[in-house]
């Protein structure tokens, strides 16, 4: 189908962009959810403010012991960020079950991110990382926690006269293993389920474990019950096993053509565990 | 497919069921509602629901199969087609009243049919949107039915004019019926109708939220609605029932 009728406008800066932004106004960035919505005439902006070129929102930099990843920083980009593989590999290992290659070229880090479908797998991986989001609006800027950023399907702490412009995460140094299980039927699905885990591993025991679910709520979820037990957790598939089965604790998983809500929460206990299991390397 | 919806408002059923009839009081609650025209046996209105980037607005026709005051049940046949779009939904809504403990059992019971619209979400929602549309729903009324009366203003204040200039009368309803006709509580939905912007402040923000910061297409054609019979009364409760059960199941439809 073809889009409704809508002014373009493409920023050159995020001050621009701003400036343009209003309640009936989409940020677009690779395009990857916002155009094919449009289409289906399920979104129909009456501006649409063009972010990818925007300098400022592209690219991977260090600041002290973060990374910070700019919003419009396309999923190949990030994949394939020399950054990325040595303080955070975990964040290139869940952006390559992205969707499709074509999907990576075009689709942003960000805009995964501020589409906030908790079916996705990068809101979990923020949430999982602790990530701190840049919000720019017309009274400056402000950081966003992710704990704080996810407020509902496919709803975020960004308002509509605002734009993501970047995503911090912290850098995992030695130590720490991490472990995407994504649980689909093809590749380019959208998780069933999904859990990634980043662990601290410290002289046979757990030092911290983080986790993120994926599809299992309307938001993304961090398996908060789990990472209690695992913390100071003796590192062994016994206890990581007892652990995960916190995993399905808190979570609102719904029941639809692919999976009932009792399997999702099976998967959540199951994926949990492989992912923990995985990146504790027991 | 078939949707079972439930909730529970502090009243006995017979002033639950006067009221669900009532709806200058009823009709605020649901969100994103628009009501156009009653004829007959058949009404005819709007339900619009923004979930994040998503805005899906469906126009509906539903008739009034049945309404039994014994057994406090309503059955409302729906068709609703999309405004801007080739989608259609039809819904066969069942209502029943119970008489709980602390007060009455709403039981809402929807068979649906939708067409149209490929998937293009990892994740639906119908069933959360419309456990929150219904909560909202639920929590408006049972302030109002609390309260004996229409809730105080708590609606973004900007929206009153707004409302009112979106009062459009349709012809023949309207005309006949000046605002006071049958409604000595005329003024009182006005007043109350910013509260359609915010059913329910205390709730966290719930993609219900985002319609309700339109009242202009979302508003309540009081007037014309004021001068219907209780039948006529009724249907446009339900309906906007169905009408937003039918959204959630757009919605839903999209899950890949």
């Amino acid at each position: 189908m073809i889009p409704a009728q809508f002014e373009y406008v493409r920023a050159g800066s995020v001050d621009e962009a701003v400036s343009a932004l209003n309640e009936d106004a989409k940020v677009l960035a690779g395009g990857q959810s916002l155009i094919p919505l449009m289409r289906l005439r399920l979104a129909y902006p009456e501006v649409v403010v063009d972010v990818s070129r925007v300098d400022e929102m592209r690219g991977i930099r260090e600041e002290g012991d973060r990374l910070v990843i700019g919003a419009a920083t396309t999923h190949g980009e990030v994949l394939r960020d020399q950054l990325v593989r040595t303080h955070c590999p975990v964040i290139a290992e869940v952006t390559a079950t992205v969707a499709d290659p074509a999907v990576r070229h075009r689709g942003t880090f960000g805009g995964s991110i501020a589409h906030a479908d908790p079916a996705g797998d990068l809101p979990a991986l923020a949430l999982a990382l602790d990530a701190s989001m840049t919000v720019a609006g017309r009274n400056g800027r402000r950081e966003v926690p992710a704990a704080e950023f996810f407020v509902d399907y496919l709803q975020t702490a960004v308002a509509p006269d605002e734009v993501l412009v970047a995503v911090s995460v912290p850098k995992l140094g030695d130590g720490w293993g991490h472990r995407y299980e994504k649980f689909n039927r093809v590749a380019q699905a959208w998780a069933m389920v999904g859990a990634v885990a980043v662990v601290q591993r410290s002289n046979g025991s757990i030092g911290s474990a983080r986790i993120g679910l994926v599809n299992v709520g309307s938001t993304p979820v961090r398996a908060a019950a789990v990472e209690a037990a695992l913390a100071g957790a003796e590192a062994s598939p016994d206890a990581v096993a007892a652990a995960a089965e916190a995993a399905s604790e808190g979570i609102a998983p719904t029941t639809d053509i692919h999976a009932s809500a009792e399997y999702r929460a099976h998967l959540a206990r199951v994926l949990t565990r492989r992912a923990v299991a995985a990146a504790a390397e027991v | 497919m078939r949707l079972e919806h439930e909730f529970t408002v502090p009243v006995p059923v017979e002033r639950a069921w006067e009221a669900l009839l009532d709806v200058e009081r009823v009709a605020p609650c649901m969100p994103g509602a628009t009501i156009e025209s009653v004829e007959g046996d058949s009404f005819t209105g709007k339900v619009k629901v923004r979930v994040g980037p998503v805005t899906v607005a469906y126009t509906g026709t539903a008739s009034f199969l049945e309404k039994d005051a014994a057994t406090r049940r309503v059955v409302v046949q729906a068709k609703g087609r999309e405004t801007r779009g080739a989608g259609t939904a039809a819904a066969t809504v069942t209502a029943v009243l119970n008489q709980i403990d602390d007060g009455t059992k709403v039981n809402v019971e929807t068979d649906l049919a939708i067409t149209g619209r490929p998937a293009q979400f990892g994740r639906g929602v119908m069933d959360e949107v419309g456990a929150k549309l219904l909560g909202q729903f639920a929590d408006c009324l049972a302030d109002r039915l609390g309260a004996g009366e229409p809730a105080p203003e708590r609606g973004e204040p900007a929206v009153t004019g707004e409302s009112a200039a979106t009062g459009e009368p349709v012809a023949g309803e309207s005309a006949a019926g000046p605002p006071t006709a049958g409604a000595p509580t005329a003024g009182a939905p006005t007043a109350g109708e910013p509260t359609v912007g915010e059913p329910s402040r205390g709730a966290a923000a719930s993609p219900a939220a985002g319609p309700q910061e339109r009242p202009t297409s979302d508003t309540i054609n009081l007037v014309q609605v004021a001068g219907g019979s209780i039948a006529k009364r009724v249907l446009p409760v339900v309906a906007v029932i169905a009408g937003a059960i039918i959204v959630w199941v757009v919605v839903r439809g999209l899950r890949g």
